[in-house]
């Protein structure tokens, strides 16, 4: 029997190429990119799964808390609550914690000047509890000493061509030397965590560990461990130590904690100092759903190409009928013939799927591998796409065809099928309203997008350049460094800045000196020198810059932003003394709110100090020309205080625009999935116009004769399709317009929505509409009125 | 073998009803050849629709192979029909993506017969219809004399207790349409029942009764050679 299918299917294919290859084509397309979704679906869901005991480790979450101030979450956590944690909870198994410490370090390997960015320091258990796979050494003695340091395949190779040929030599690392006791492979993608080396946290300077909450803590708790209970136990042991500790000695501080589940890091904690940009669980949604959508878009092309088709099917149907076939019989074969059809656009999907990997992984930068859908979980997903297309396609036209009267369709009488039809522009209505739906998504995104490029930040990002990283010699002679920088004639201005723009600050406590802590603000404290306002040309309204070289201005003088000094309530700012954590001053400026942070947050009070050296970052105000020249003179220059130094230059609007990276990734994605939408849309008119001006030969023929013009014939033909359209632009407009919103929620700053937005998609899929079927119509009229009353 | 007792069936829109069959009641055995004749409009499809099991009536009984089969559900029907009745239609009604062989072959896929025996059983009777050298043509390569008797082959392939046939002869010119009225009349001697609807008085006459109908009853139920003479003495 099912030979007898096989063979009819390609006698059929054979016989209708046209709707036959639509058909395949356009579920083809659905599977393929839904297919690379679920390939991405499928990474983002892996992120630390492969590390064992997965489900049972978590990481400390904190949220700090100085008097009524707004709370401040953080992925990291105090040291001695570990201390604490180890010694006094039964239900700890084992407990991990590290920091970074260094930006840029001086590294030496074997006398030579070398490079080591991404050093972690912390427990010596780390690659016990961690799984990460060590190409050599023992995860539970590879830190036991504590001058020890285990570095990762990559860096091990510019070390010594072989990797392992670095194993037990020594590294020299800011004048502290290590052995290499380990060589890790490199962490695989899938992981939240980032870091290129690790050694024993008793390399950190002093005091690191005593106060401040940088340590990012994980637990393996025991198996049962009711997670509840311990956060409850993690915020009152957090409190005894904020009791006992002097430091924190007149403040309201309190810290709340909150454990998270290692797998559901990435998908779901997105806070400052995250160790890597995590993806956003929405997005996993998102995508899911717009796989959905397009896959529905083909299915609905293949259940209306089918069911127009039962017209040319419905002796056929008939005659097996009378033959004996079954009405459950036929149905069977009406399915057998959807699953053969779809396994044939499933091996087209795998083709499409490796071409459409190759774009994604380079669009929202995430490796996307087809090889994802051969593990167990692919393999289930995959079936589960199969079974649901092929009984979504199947289903209605076998219920539809194998429903027909033999009488009927043995007479030759046409199924008009009135149900159907209804049913199949029901289904096109759907198919444009999901199209225009994707489509105006995407040009309400873009618009966004754009907005955010050409919103005020507050200061001038064109040409500002930012030196990252500087080596451990830069940052001591800072001062010297920024006066050599500023003599290359292309460079306007220069400063330094502790900060990384878009990136994490500390954030404090400023209060106006003697008043109630409760009074003061949370505010974003950065440190930068006298040059940093001017080179990103940022507006002083009030007071003075700090001054070049004043050691009155070291630490002990404030400028704030316009936000800071009104939410501390100063209608006379300049002149108030204030107070921040162990340092105070006079407030000698204060400048127009400029955005700090991506535009997905509103202008936060912020605290400017002062430094002279130090600075890990410098901002560099050019002159516009070649950027090519101008590196090579600022390395030149760099060189000169550090040769080993390897420059890590950034364009200020380059930064700006990592900021909107998802953005970039779901815009990417969603256009890729508005055209998939839009040709899958089209490949469906194009099969029911080239069905319909094939059945329509004889009516057509008959209306020339009755002397319709080309013109009347052209509206008839492209009626229903307007009417359909016009119908699916009042559906999608309304989601569409309520989706978007939502999304731009998100936003501090948000673009207006134009109604030509709404608008230009609805009239381009009328168009694109209106051509192909008038391309199909004219082939039709074009045909001789006689003969055509002769067909059939 | 065929029986109807007041065999009633109406058609219903939503603004006419319309009485297609009126309590028509009849027998025919084992072994006969009756042809079935009336104007048009006159319910003779319909009566052989519900013959031949592809439509139910709305009232009265029909006693097929002495089973009351009238309320039967159409799997019931699809089930008897496929082991027991052989249709020939006017316009064929062959599916044109399929050869000659696999056409005939049809019938016996539903049947569930394994290849070797559809091979055989499908090769006997185009050998015997004389049209073996044109099994792997498509219907549409064939003349209508050809396709009919690719249909009848169909018809007979099962071995059926009862052939139906609906204007066999309709689509034919006058030489195919003897041929085909032929190979019913050779069945009908080898001892299949034949049942045929027509408007063509020579095709009657190979009939050996004639039930006519008129406004969904039956007229006259007549001889076939004697309604031939009376008709030729009336002239």
């Amino acid at each position: 029997m099912l030979h007898h299918h096989i063979k009819n299917l390609l006698r059929q294919i054979r016989q209708q190429k046209t709707t036959s290859i639509v058909n395949v084509l356009g579920l083809a397309l659905g599977l393929g990119i839904t297919l690379v979704i679920w390939i991405f679906v499928l990474h983002e869901l892996s992120y630390d799964k492969f590390i064992a005991d997965h489900n049972r480790i978590y990481r400390i979450h904190s949220t700090a808390i100085i008097g009524t101030g707004i709370p401040q979450r953080l992925p990291t956590s105090m040291y001695t609550l570990g201390d604490a944690m180890i010694r006094e909870y039964p239900e700890v198994e084992e407990l991990a914690r590290f920091s970074s410490y260094y930006h840029s370090p001086n590294v030496v390997f074997e006398g030579e000047a070398n490079t080591l960015s991404d050093i972690l320091f912390g427990e010596p258990g780390f690659f016990e509890m961690f799984s990460f796979e060590l190409l050599s050494g023992d995860p539970t003695q590879v830190l036991a000493d504590p001058s020890s340091i285990v570095i990762n395949e990559t860096n091990a190779a510019r070390l010594t061509k072989d990797p392992l040929d670095a194993l037990n030599r020594m590294i020299t690392i800011q004048g502290q030397t290590y052995r290499i006791s380990g060589i890790m492979k490199d962490l695989p993608e899938n992981t939240h965590m980032a870091f290129n080396a690790f050694s024993h946290f008793d390399n950190l300077p002093s005091g690191a560990k005593e106060a401040g909450m940088n340590f990012y803590t994980y637990v393996k708790l025991a198996p049962g461990t009711d997670i509840r209970e311990v956060e409850a136990k993690m915020d009152a042991t957090a409190a005894d130590i904020i009791r006992s500790n002097p430091v924190y000695e007149g403040t309201q501080f309190t810290v709340e904690h909150e454990l998270m589940r290692l797998g559901d890091i990435h998908l779901h904690s997105d806070l400052v100092w995250e160790m890597r940009d995590n993806g956003k669980m929405r997005n996993v949604i998102i995508f899911a759903l717009l796989s959905f959508l397009i896959l529905f878009l083909a299915i609905v092309n293949y259940i209306n190409l089918a069911t127009a088709r039962s017209m040319l099917r419905s002796k056929e149907i008939g005659i097996r009928k009378v033959s004996g076939a079954t009405r459950g019989g036929l149905i069977r074969q009406i399915m057998t013939e959807s699953l053969l059809t779809i396994i044939m656009a499933f091996l087209a999907a795998f083709v499409l799927c490796e071409i459409f990997s190759h774009y994604f992984s380079q669009n929202i930068g995430v490796h996307l591998s087809i090889i994802t859908l051969f593990s167990w979980k692919g393999l289930i997903a995959m079936l589960l796409i199969l079974g649901v297309t092929s009984l979504l396609s199947g289903l209605y036209p076998a219920f539809y065809l194998a429903a027909f009267d033999p009488v009927k369709t043995l007479k030759g009488e046409v199924v008009k099928g009135s149900k159907g039809s209804a049913f199949r522009r029901v289904l096109v209505v759907f198919q444009f309203a999901i199209t225009l739906f994707v489509a105006i998504s995407l040009i309400v995104m873009t618009g966004q997008l754009r907005h955010l490029q050409r919103t005020d930040l507050g200061f001038d990002a064109e040409e500002v350049i930012i030196l990252r990283n500087l080596s451990g010699q830069l940052w001591q002679s800072f001062q010297a460094v920024t006066t050599r920088l500023e003599a290359i004639p292309e460079v306007k201005s220069a400063g330094g800045g502790n900060f990384i723009y878009g990136g994490g600050n500390r954030i404090d406590l400023i209060t106006e000196l003697g008043k109630d802590p409760d009074s003061g603000v949370l505010a974003d404290i950065i440190t930068i020198d006298h040059g940093f306002l001017d080179a990103m040309g940022i507006e002083l309204l009030q007071g003075r810059n700090f001054h070049a070289g004043s050691q009155m201005d070291v630490q002990s003088a404030f400028i704030l932003n316009e936000t800071a000094a009104n939410a501390l309530g100063f209608d006379e700012p300049v002149g108030k003394q204030l107070y921040l954590f162990g340092m105070q001053g006079p407030l000698i400026g204060v400048v127009k709110d400029f955005h700090l942070k991506s535009l997905h947050q509103a202008v936060d009070p912020l605290v400017m100090i002062y430094a002279q050296t130090g600075f890990p970052h410098i901002y560099l105000k050019a002159l516009p020309g070649d950027y090519n020249q101008l590196s090579i003179a600022i390395t030149e220059a760099l060189h000169e205080f550090d040769p080993a130094y390897i420059p890590d230059i950034v364009f200020l609007d380059e930064n700006l625009e990592l900021l909107y990276q998802q953005e970039k990734q779901t815009a990417s994605l969603l256009t890729a999935g508005a055209i998939l939408a839009f040709v899958i849309s089209l490949l469906g008119v194009y099969g029911l116009a080239a069905f319909s001006a094939e059945r329509k030969i004889k009516e057509t023929g008959i209306r020339i004769v009755l002397g319709a013009s080309l013109r009347d014939l052209l509206w008839h033909f492209n009626r229903e399709s307007v009417i359909l359209s016009v119908i699916a632009l009042i559906i999608a407009t309304p989601l569409a317009w309520f989706a978007m919103n939502q999304w731009l929620d998100n936003f501090t700053v948000r673009v207006d929505m134009s109604v030509l937005w709404f608008v230009l998609p609805g009239a381009i899929i009328i168009l694109i509409s209106s051509l192909i079927i008038s391309f199909q119509a004219l082939y039709t009229v074009r045909s001789n009125p006689v003969e055509s009353l002769k067909y059939e | 073998m065929i029986k109807t007792v007041e065999l009633t069936k109406v058609f219903r829109t939503e603004e006419v009803e319309t009485t297609a069959l009126n309590k028509v009641c009849f027998e025919i055995g084992e072994g006969e050849f009756v042809a079935i004749m009336g104007p048009s409009g006159c319910g003779k499809s319909t009566l052989l629709n519900i013959l031949g099991l592809l439509d139910n009536p709305s009232g009265g009984q029909y006693f097929f192979l002495d089973h009351e089969v009238s309320g039967h559900s159409e799997k019931q029907r699809a089930n008897l029909r496929k082991r027991n009745i052989g249709f020939v239609f006017q316009n064929f009604n062959l599916i044109d993506e399929l050869s000659v062989f696999e056409n005939v072959e049809l019938p016996l896929i539903y049947l569930g017969y394994s290849s070797a025996e559809r091979k055989q059983r499908v090769e006997e009777v185009l050998e015997q219809m004389q049209i073996m050298h044109r099994k792997n043509h498509f219907p549409l390569q064939l003349s209508g004399g050809q396709q009919q008797r690719v249909a009848v082959c169909r018809a007979v392939v099962t071995k059926p207790h009862i052939i139906l046939a609906d204007e066999p002869t309709g689509n034919l010119d006058s030489t195919h349409g003897d041929e085909v009225m032929n190979l019913l009349e050779t069945l009908n001697k080898n001892g299949t029942t034949i049942i045929m609807v027509t408007h063509s008085q020579r095709d009657a006459s190979y009939a050996q009764r004639i039930i006519r109908l008129f406004d969904g009853q039956i007229v006259t139920e007549d001889k076939s050679t004697e309604f031939v003479l009376a008709a030729a003495a009336a002239q």
